[in-house]
């Protein structure tokens, strides 16, 4: 299945862009397209989502069809979903 | 509750017009006090449009002197004022528009020692300050003292803002359970961004007063001012919120 993709604040920094789509197997889970984001877009990425213990950082916001999801409830995605990824933001 | 002036009625003329305000919600705003947090980009556009739309009082928190390189988005901030206190350009700059407005300016950012008296003489509180450790201060005095808080925030050409209001919302807390590892004191900005979303948090601040609207409540508006592409998302509250849950 397909899953469209887009990032925000420095998140889209180190992906080098606002949007992209991944590939993944149906019936895959939020934490299985987290870990193939990991692989795709490399150190800095992960830096940002994972501490050094590999625990999530949830201060970085997971949005899926307009919806904010937490990463423990680990929801089953389905092919067409939007999943947004956003770094917090502060600027004044 | 004081009544609207003459000069009053001949001034809020236009937006008395507005379906849900009328004088009722202009004399709420009159009788106001709001807090806003740091008048740099966002905070000085936030508190120009309350003075403009007639709030009666303004607290104005920021600390430091005028910098050429406040000059690009903060604009209560004057060239002839480089060198002297930002509250009192913007005190200045705001009396100029409104000089009815009452104000209380505090020279120094929200800090732990004058966060909840400040947070106890307001009615509504908008933040628009850049870092998160008093973005949390405040939202943990709001919580505390149920005061409705305008969260607003932006980053290079993205913004963001969302209605807190204690006992019915996600408060900032929810959002950002722990300290965020890749913000930076120093970001990239149009003034044209921060002004943008300050507007709308002026304009959720005059919501909340006046009664009028829906708040983004348990929303959180997002703009992408590179592509136009505007959304609300739907937020909730975190069960284990060391800030706001029971």
């Amino acid at each position: 299945m397909e899953i469209q993709l887009k990032f925000t604040a420095q998140i889209k920094n180190v992906v080098g862009n606002s949007t992209d789509s991944i590939g993944i197997q149906d019936g895959a889970k939020l934490q299985d397209l987290l870990r193939s984001l990991v692989l795709r877009y490399g150190k800095d990425f992960e830096s940002i989502l994972f501490d050094d213990g590999g625990s999530y950082r949830h201060s970085n916001l997971i949005v899926i069809n307009q919806t904010l999801e937490r990463f423990e409830d680990n929801v089953v995605l389905v092919n067409g979903m939007e999943v947004t990824l956003m770094a917090p933001i502060s600027g004044g | 509750m004081d009544k609207l002036t003459k000069e009053e009625l001949a001034t809020y003329e236009w937006q008395l017009d507005v379906p849900g305000h009328s004088v009722a919600g202009q004399e709420r705003l009159k009788n106001s006090t709001v807090l806003v947090s740091r008048c740099g980009g966002l905070g000085s556009v936030v508190a120009y449009e309350l003075a403009a739309a007639g709030v009666g009082t303004l607290i104005l928190a920021h600390g430091g002197n005028v910098k050429h390189s406040d000059l690009n988005r903060q604009l209560l901030m004057t060239y002839d004022w480089l060198g002297k206190p930002r509250v009192e350009s913007a005190e200045r700059r705001l009396k100029e528009l409104n000089p009815r407005l009452n104000i209380i300016s505090v020279p120094e950012n929200i800090n732990e020692e004058n966060a909840a008296r400040l947070v106890g003489m307001t009615d509504v509180i908008v933040d628009a300050a850049p870092l998160f450790e008093e973005r949390f201060l405040m939202n943990r005095e709001a919580v505390k003292q149920g005061k409705p808080l305008v969260d607003c925030a932006m980053y290079e050409l993205e913004a963001q803002l969302t209605t807190i209001v204690p006992g019915e919302t996600a408060c900032l807390s929810c959002l950002y359970p722990e300290q965020p590892v890749a913000w930076k004191r120093r970001f990239p900005v149009f003034g044209a961004v921060s002004g943008t979303i300050a507007c709308l948090g002026a304009m959720e601040a005059i919501k909340l007063i006046s009664g009028f609207g829906e708040p983004l409540k348990n929303r959180l508006l997002t703009m992408d001012m590179r592509s136009m592409n505007v959304q609300t998302i739907n937020i909730k509250q975190r069960k284990n919120c060391l800030v706001c849950s029971s």
